[in-house]
C-alpha cells in the first residue's frame, strides 16, 4: 500500500517539474564589458557553462539579466534598470549601487582576506604579525583588518596614496613577518608595485597577493580570480537567479585559483615551492587562518 | 634567505653551512650596546672584552687574544687586518643602531671568501638609506662612565637615499679598583659611517660608502717593560680609520646579475709610553737605564741568542756593556724614554662578482678579485711591507633532484707572501619534508701567515729622550737614534694555518619553531701557537687543536608578543698547547625571551653562559626595558638596561672583574 502511495508521488513530482520546464522560457543573459580577448572567452565560456534553462543573447534589450565585466561595465548596466550581475567589480563599486537600491550584485574584484591568510599560515608557519596595506579603494574594508582574530596578529597599514607606500613600508616592515596586498588598481600601480617588491625584498620580508601579475613580478604567492573562476562562480550565481530571482550577497570568488613563484618561494625558504604542492596542503589545512 | 655562505641570496635550507641570523629586532632586543656583545647570541662563539677594553670575538676559540682565525666583513668589506691579522671591533666604523643585520657563517668559509675566512664569516650588513624612514638622535648615560650617542640623518633623493651616521661611545670598562689600584680600561670611541644609493635605472645601481672611526683606549702597562721600568703614565692606544667603497649592481636579466666592488681603506694605531728605566744593577731609577737602550746590550743580546736571561747573566763580564754602564753613569739624571708601538695598515681591493641562473636546476656565483695590503710599522717591521693578491672563485648550487641540493665551491688565490693555495668546499642539503632538512659539508680553509708572523722586525725606537740623553744620544748610549736592546726578526718561514672540517646538521621549521642541530669535526694543523711579542719570540708552525661537538639554535614564537631563543654549544676540544685551550669553553649558550606586552611597552632578557675561559666561568643575565610614545611630530623611545653579573669569578683574566652591574638608560627621537 504504501508502496504504491510512494510510485504516484514521484510520478507526480516528475510530471510538475516537467511541467514547470515547459512552461517557463529561458533567461536570456547578456554580458556587458568592454571589448577585449577576455571578454570573448568569458562569453563563450559562459554560453557553454550555463544550464539549459539560461542562455547567452548578443542584444542586451533581449535580456533578462545583465552580466557586466569590470567597473566601467557595471557603471553603464545600472541605467538599464534590470537584474545586473557584476563580475570583476570593485567592492566599494557594488556596495554603492546596492545602497542607491539596484537591483544588483557582484563578484568582487581579488579574492578575500581569510582566503590570503590562509596561504600565509600554510607557506610560513614561523609567520606571527602580517601587515596589510589598504588604500581608500581596497578590497577589504579597515575594520576586517582591525576585528581579524586568528592565529596570525594583523596590522594594519593605512596608505593615502602611493607616495605614502613608502614611508609606510619603511616604517612598518622591521617588527613584520610579512606583507599582504589587496586588489587595488588605483594604489599598486606598476611604480607601486616596483616599490612594494624592491624594498620588502631588501628587508627580507616576503609578499602575498594580490593577483597574478603581483607574482610574476616578485610577490610569492597569492590566491586570485582566475578567468574559469569567474565563469564558474558567475555560472552559478545565475542559476541562483534563475530559480530564486535573488542574488545573494555581493562576495568573492569561493573557489579562487592559487599561483606560487617558485624562484621567490624558494630563496624565502617557503614550505611550499610550486603551486601543487601548496593546492594540495591548502585542501588538506582547510579551515580559517 | 640568507647571503653569506655562498655569497649569493638563498634560503637557509639550501645553504652549505650552519648560519645564525641576527636582526634588527633581536639586536634591539638584546639591549646590547657595542657591537660585538650581540654576537654572544651565536652558538659556538666567543664575545668577551679579554684585554681590559679589547673585545675578543671568535668562533670555536682557542687562544685568549685570538682575532686571527675568523673572517669579519662589513657590508663586504674585509676587516680583517693584514698587519697583525685581527679584527679590531673597537675601531670599526660603524655604530651597532646602523646595523640591519648579521649573517654569521659557522663553520669555514675559505671556499666563498678566501683565507682567513678560517673559522667562520661575520658578515655585518649596514641599514639600507632606502629603507630608514627617520631621523633620529640618541642619547645615553650609565654607571662606570657609560656615555653614549648617536646621531642619524637620511634624505631620500629622486631615485635613491642618503644616510648618514655619527656616533660617540665612552666607558671606563672593567671594575675598579683591582687590588687597590686604578685598572686604565677605559675607552671612548667615535664613528663615522655614511652610504648613498641611487638606481640609475631599473637595471643599476650605485653604491657609494665612505666613513670612518677614532678611538682612544686607555691600556694596560705591559709587564715586559714594568718589570724594568717605571711607567711616566698609563699608555693610551690612539686608532683612526677611514674607508670609501663603491659598489655597482648591473642586472643583465632576472636570471643573471653582476657586482663590481672596489674600496680603499686606511688603518692607524699609535700606543704610546713613557717610561724612567731603572738602573739593571741598582734597581732604582737612574742614568744606568740607559743601558737598556744602549748598542753594547743590543749587540749582547744578539750574541746570547736573543735570550734576555742569557744576556743579563753575561752583561757583568762583557767589557763593551759595562763600559757603557759607566759611561752612563756620567749623565747625573734617569734616564726616561718615550716610545711608541705604531701601525698603518692601508687595503685596496677591487672584486667583480658574476651569479648567473644556468639553467632551472643550477646556478653558478664566479668571480675574481686583487688586493694590495700595504703596512708600515717602525716598531713591528722596521719599514713597509707590500702583499699584493690574486683570487678566482667559484660555487655551483644544483637542485639535482627537487629534494637534494648540492653547493660545489673552490676559492684560488696566490699572494706574495704565501704562494697559491685552493679551499674547496662541497655541502649537500636534503628536503625530507616540507620545512624538514639535512645537510652534510665538508670543507677545508687556510690562515694565511701575517704580515707581521711574516716579517716581524721588532725595534722599538726612543723618540722622545729626557736631558741630557737627547742632546747627546751617540755620546750616551752608542748610537743614535737609539733602540731597545730587545729586538726580534720572524724566520719567514712560516705555514699557513690549516683547517679541515665536517658537519652534520639539521634544519628545521616547524609549528611556531625554528631549529637548527649540527655535530662537527674540526682539525686545526700548522696553527702558529706561541708568543710572537717583543718579548717572547718563539717562532713555531707546530701547534694542533682537534674540535668536535654539538651547537643548536632554536627561536620559538609561541604568539605575537613573544619570542624565546635559545643556543647552546657542547665542545670537546684537545690540542698540543696549553694557550690554545683558554677561550675553548666546554659548555656556552644564550637564551632570550622578548615580550611585547603592549603597543607601547616591550621587554627582554638575556641569559649568557660560558663554561669556562681560562677557567673561569662566565654568567649574566641583561633586563631590558623599553617604552615607546608619540610626542607631536616625533616618536620617542626610552631604554633602561641592567647588565647583571650571576657570580663573582673575572672574565677569562684576574683583572677583568665584572661584579658591579651595568646599567643605563638612553632615550631615541625620531622624527
Amino acid at each position: 500500500m504504501q508502496s504504491r502511495h510512494g510510485r504516484a508521488l514521484v510520478l507526480l513530482l516528475l510530471l510538475a517539474t516537467a511541467g514547470g520546464a515547459l512552461s517557463s522560457p529561458a533567461q536570456t543573459v547578456h554580458v556587458l564589458a568592454e571589448p577585449s580577448p577576455f571578454k570573448d572567452v568569458f562569453v563563450l565560456s559562459l554560453a557553454q557553462d550555463l544550464p539549459a534553462n539560461l542562455r547567452v543573447v548578443d542584444e542586451p534589450e533581449a535580456a533578462d539579466v545583465l552580466v557586466a565585466l569590470g567597473d566601467a561595465a557595471f557603471t553603464r548596466a545600472m541605467a538599464q534598470g534590470k537584474p545586473l550581475l557584476g563580475v570583476h567589480v570593485s567592492r566599494a563599486l557594488s556596495e554603492k549601487a546596492v545602497q542607491e537600491g539596484y537591483r544588483c550584485a557582484a563578484i568582487w574584484a581579488g579574492v578575500s582576506l581569510a582566503n590570503q591568510l590562509q596561504l600565509v599560515r600554510t607557506m610560513m608557519p614561523l609567520a606571527r604579525r602580517v601587515g596589510v596595506v589598504l588604500g581608500a579603494d581596497s578590497v577589504w574594508p579597515a575594520e576586517l583588518v582591525r576585528g581579524f582574530r586568528g592565529a596570525l596578529k594583523l596590522e594594519l597599514l593605512p596608505v593615502k596614496n602611493a607616495r605614502d607606500l613608502g614611508d609606510t613600508l619603511r616604517e612598518n616592515l622591521n617588527h613584520l613577518d610579512a606583507i599582504v596586498l589587496p586588489v587595488d588598481d588605483a594604489l599598486l600601480g606598476p611604480d607601486a608595485a616596483k616599490l612594494v617588491l624592491l624594498t620588502s625584498y631588501r628587508q627580507r620580508r616576503p609578499v602575498f597577493g594580490p593577483d597574478l601579475t603581483f607574482v610574476n613580478a616578485g610577490s610569492v604567492a597569492s590566491y586570485y580570480a582566475s578567468g574559469s573562476d569567474l565563469v564558474s562562480e558567475a555560472v552559478q550565481r545565475l542559476r541562483v537567479f534563475a530559480d530564486t530571482g535573488e542574488w545573494g550577497a555581493s562576495a568573492f570568488v569561493s573557489r579562487p585559483s592559487v599561483v606560487v613563484n617558485e624562484h621567490v618561494a624558494s630563496s624565502f625558504d617557503m614550505h611550499y615551492r610550486d603551486s601543487g604542492a601548496l593546492q594540495d596542503a591548502l585542501q588538506k589545512a582547510g579551515g580559517a587562518p | 634567505m640568507v647571503l653569506t655562505p655562498a655569497r649569493v641570496s638563498q634560503p637557509q635550507s639550501e645553504a652549505p653551512a650552519s648560519v645564525t641570523v641576527i636582526d634588527r629586532t633581536l639586536i634591539e632586543a638584546s639591549g646590547a650596546r657595542e657591537l660585538y656583545e650581540v654576537l654572544k647570541l651565536v652558538p659556538g662563539m666567543a664575545a668577551v672584552k679579554v684585554d681590559g677594553n679589547v673585545p675578543s670575538v671568535a668562533y670555536h676559540p682557542t687562544q685568549a687574544r685570538d682575532q686571527r682565525r675568523m673572517l669579519v666583513l662589513l657590508d663586504g668589506r674585509s676587516q680583517y687586518q693584514p698587519g697583525l691579522s685581527r679584527v679590531s671591533w673597537n675601531d670599526m666604523p660603524v655604530d651597532i643602531r646602523d646595523v640591519e643585520r648579521i649573517e654569521v657563517t659557522r663553520g669555514p668559509a675559505a671556499a666563498a671568501y678566501g683565507a682567513n675566512a678560517f673559522t667562520a664569516v661575520i658578515n655585518i650588513i649596514t641599514r639600507d638609506p632606502r629603507d630608514i624612514s627617520k631621523s633620529g638622535v640618541t642619547v645615553q648615560g650609565g654607571n662606570n662612565g657609560i656615555r653614549d650617542a648617536h646621531l642619524l640623518g637620511v634624505h631620500r633623493l629622486e631615485n635613491g637615499a642618503l644616510r648618514a651616521s655619527v656616533s660617540r661611545r665612552a666607558d671606563n670598562g672593567y671594575d675598579e679598583p683591582f687590588e687597590g689600584e686604578s685598572l686604565p680600561d677605559g675607552k671612548r670611541i667615535e664613528t663615522l659611517n655614511t652610504e648613498w644609493v641611487w638606481d640609475a635605472d631599473a637595471r643599476n645601481t650605485l653604491m657609494v660608502q665612505a666613513g670612518g672611526s677614532r678611538s682612544r683606549l686607555e691600556r694596560q702597562q705591559e709587564a715586559g717593560v714594568a718589570d724594568i721600568g717605571e711607567y711616566q703614565g698609563d699608555p693610551v692606544q690612539k686608532g683612526e680609520r677611514a674607508f670609501v667603497s663603491l659598489q655597482w649592481q648591473h642586472n643583465f636579466s632576472r636570471t643573471h646579475q653582476l657586482q663590481v666592488h672596489t674600496y680603499g681603506q686606511y688603518n692607524q694605531e699609535i700606543t704610546d709610553f713613557n717610561v724612567c728605566y731603572r738602573d739593571p744593577v741598582t734597581g732604582q731609577t737612574g742614568p744606568g737605564g740607559g743601558l737598556f737602550f744602549s748598542q753594547e746590550l743590543r749587540d749582547l743580546y744578539l750574541q746570547n741568542g736573543s735570550d734576555m736571561g742569557a744576556t743579563f747573566a753575561a752583561f757583568p763580564a762583557d767589557a763593551d756593556a759595562t763600559n757603557r754602564y759607566l759611561t752612563l753613569q756620567g749623565a747625573g739624571a734617569p734616564f726616561c724614554a718615550g716610545s711608541e708601538l705604531d701601525i698603518q695598515e692601508v687595503r685596496y681591493d677591487l672584486e667583480i662578482q658574476d651569479t648567473l641562473q644556468l639553467t632551472r636546476w643550477a646556478r653558478l656565483v664566479s668571480g675574481a678579485e686583487i688586493r694590495h695590503d700595504r703596512v708600515q710599522s717602525d716598531s713591528y717591521l722596521g719599514g713597509t711591507q707590500d702583499n699584493i693578491s690574486y683570487r678566482f672563485f667559484g660555487n655551483l648550487a644544483l637542485d639535482v633532484l627537487d629534494p637534494v641540493t648540492v653547493n660545489l665551491g673552490g676559492y684560488w688565490e696566490r699572494d706574495q707572501i704565501s704562494g697559491d693555495h685552493f679551499s674547496p668546499r662541497a655541502g649537500v642539503n636534503w628536503r625530507l619534508l616540507p620545512g624538514h632538512h639535512l645537510r652534510y659539508v665538508y670543507s677545508e680553509a687556510l690562515r694565511t701567515p701575517d704580515i707581521y708572523e711574516e716579517r716581524a722586525n721588532i725595534n722599538i725606537q726612543a723618540q722622545t729622550l729626557s736631558p741630557p740623553f737627547a742632546d747627546n744620544t751617540k755620546a750616551l748610549l752608542g748610537w743614535a737614534p737609539a733602540y731597545f736592546f730587545v729586538t726580534q726578526q720572524s724566520p719567514g718561514t712560516f705555514e699557513p694555518e690549516r683547517i679541515r672540517s665536517w658537519e652534520v646538521g639539521y634544519y628545521g621549521q616547524f609549528s611556531a619553531i625554528e631549529l637548527d642541530v649540527r655535530y662537527f669535526q674540526e682539525s686545526l694543523t700548522n696553527l702558529l701557537s706561541t708568543a710572537l711579542n717583543p718579548f717572547e719570540f718563539e717562532p713555531s708552525n707546530e701547534g694542533w687543536v682537534n674540535h668536535q661537538g654539538t651547537e643548536a639554535q632554536l627561536s620559538w614564537r609561541p604568539s605575537v608578543s613573544h619570542l624565546f631563543r635559545v643556543t647552546g654549544a657542547h665542545i670537546h676540544t684537545d690540542t698540543n698547547v696549553k694557550t690554545e685551550r683558554r677561550l675553548a669553553a666546554r659548555d656556552s649558550g644564550s637564551a632570550l625571551w622578548s615580550w611585547q606586552f603592549s603597543r607601547q611597552w616591550a621587554f627582554s632578557s638575556a641569559y649568557y653562559l660560558s663554561n669556562d675561559y681560562n677557567d673561569n666561568v662566565f654568567e649574566r643575565a641583561d633586563v631590558q626595558l623599553r617604552f615607546r610614545h608619540r610626542a607631536g611630530p616625533t616618536e620617542l623611545e626610552w631604554r633602561a638596561v641592567v647588565q647583571h653579573g650571576l657570580n663573582k669569578a673575572p672574565v677569562v683574566f684576574a683583572e677583568n672583574h665584572y661584579q658591579q652591574d651595568r646599567m643605563w638608560l638612553g632615550v631615541t627621537v625620531r622624527i
